[in-house]
């Protein structure tokens, strides 16, 4: 087979772990190990590890860092405070979302951020293109991307990094660690809608970190099937199916990241338009109350049959044993517990719209 | 892999029990595998007429939607509702609880494609 996939550092241990790999951001990823279901209630219950190698992570540092950096997403940067991690996205003139990310303040001119794997390329060449020239822009292509999640994430990371305080380091807040003499990020992040970490080190080092991570008690590795069935669960939005470059932030029901007292930045006048003057369309929960799964792509329409939105995400909850989604529907057909169809292959299932968390 | 001597099998991964002009029809072990966690069963109404090729059922698994075809022409004349109910019967016991359908065969000639079970189990690991 023709495969022109990259691989991630730990492509051996998923092979020889079993996985099912599948195409994902250009990379050769484990789709599940055991299971999508076993993996996704064993993260709620105790602890899940993700190799996550094929996000894009970059660097960017200089004296006006936070403020270029506000120039390109809906947030003052020059406020977080050092070590603090924060939900952003960068937007087009038009209001629409480019990506979301993460980005940490390591100190008042670096900034570490942390973008979808699909994007990265388009991503670079828009830092690239907005960024001046004494802001620098470092991608970190050398460095890869491990996710621990679960109730059970501190216990594991504890017999790991005894130095770090765990009680000082609180949900999005960022500490600089070590790991076998090799220097490391972590961030109280995830996607899962779980307490848990993401650690950054050098793509060598990945895969000692990764055996020494699976030596814990409780601790599995966890595909991608179960990140999706994870993140869907909690209402989390995934970039190109939830949203896209056509939704904005308060399309896409992400207003509060939308800084009210910040302006100036590509995007603006449109997104502060929207906060006065509303919204077309809302991205909502979607509780499927017939036996049936509504998938991305199912059309929604309202109860006497005209057609209001789609599905954008959608799949079997574990956790619920019964189906959930997410997408967009007409404003005036967004509030909690309208009662929605939704066709699949032909069959209008009865559905409800409901909060994007599911779990709630 | 599982694949019972009794059985016969098509190339999309179903199992056929043939009893006279009925025809029981699952998904096998191979199948259950690779589609994972089967969630939701959609089964075609008691009394369908289907001809070959169509397909009369949609297997649901967490990961996606996969339809099923039928290699024979005939009339749907059972269906297992328990299936309906307990779709992971599917992943447990896929030869035995989680049979589909039973067909009523119009032209039993169509069955002439089916595998053996020893064929069956070489085509599975020609494609694995």
């Amino acid at each position: 087979m023709d495969n022109k996939n990259l691989k991630t550092p730990l492509y051996e241990h998923h092979i020889k772990s079993g996985a099912k790999m599948v195409s994902f951001s250009g990379y050769d990823m484990p789709i599940q190990y055991e299971g999508i279901k076993a993996e996704h209630l064993h993260t709620r219950a105790s602890c899940g590890v993700f190799d996550v190698s094929h996000m894009g992570q970059f660097l960017i540092k200089g004296k006006r860092a936070a403020e270029e950096l506000g120039k390109l997403t809906p947030y003052n940067f020059s406020k977080l405070p050092v070590h603090k991690c924060r939900y952003t996205v960068f937007c087009t003139p038009e209001g629409g979302i480019i990506d979301d990310l993460i980005v940490t303040k390591l100190a008042d001119d670096a900034f570490y951020l942390v973008v979808n794997g699909a994007t990265l390329e388009g991503d670079r060449e828009w830092l690239w293109k907005n960024l001046p020239n004494d802001v620098t822009l470092e991608d970190m292509t050398e460095f890869g991307l491990i996710a621990v999640q679960g109730p059970k994430a501190e216990e594991a990371m504890h017999l790991i990094f005894d130095e770090i305080e765990f009680s000082i380091l609180k949900k999005m807040n960022y500490v600089d660690a070590v790991f076998e003499g090799h220097p490391c990020r972590v961030t109280r992040t995830g996607y899962t809608g779980e307490d848990g970490f993401e650690i950054s080190i050098a793509n060598d080092m990945i895969p000692a970190l990764w055996e020494d991570l699976m030596a814990k008690p409780d601790v599995k590795p966890i595909g991608l099937g179960a990140r999706d069935s994870l993140r869907l669960e909690v209402g989390f939005p995934l970039y190109g199916h939830d949203m896209d470059h056509n939704t904005t932030p308060f399309e896409a029901s992400l207003g509060w990241i939308v800084d009210k007292t910040h302006d100036g930045y590509i995007g603006c006048e449109l997104i502060e338009g929207q906060r006065n003057q509303g919204i077309p369309r809302k991205r909502v929960g979607l509780t499927i109350l017939d036996k049936g799964i509504a998938r991305e792509g199912a059309v929604i329409f309202s109860e006497n049959g005209e057609e209001i939105g789609k599905v954008t995400s959608g799949g079997f909850s574990p956790t619920l044993d019964r189906a959930v989604a997410m997408g967009y529907v007409s404003t005036s057909s967004s509030s909690t517990d309208t009662p929605v169809l939704i066709d699949v292959r032909g069959r209008k299932l009865k559905a409800k719209v409901s909060p994007l968390n599911h779990l709630k | 892999m599982d694949i019972p001597s009794h059985l016969k099998y098509t190339a999309e991964h179903e199992w056929l029990e043939i009893e006279g002009n009925i025809v029981t029809i699952g998904i096998t072990d191979f199948a259950q595998s690779s589609l994972g966690d089967v969630v939701f069963v959609e089964l075609p109404e008691e009394g369908a007429e289907v001809s070959k090729g169509d397909h009369f059922a949609v297997v649901e698994s967490v990961k996606a939607a996969s339809e099923v075809y039928t290699p024979i022409s005939g009339k749907v004349v059972e269906i297992n509702t328990d299936l309906v109910d307990a779709p992971d019967m599917v992943n447990s016991n896929p030869f035995g609880d989680a049979w589909f359908v039973k067909i009523q065969m119009s032209d039993t000639e169509e069955l002439e494609d089916a595998l053996d079970a020893s064929a069956y189990e070489a085509y599975v690991e020609g494609i694995q």
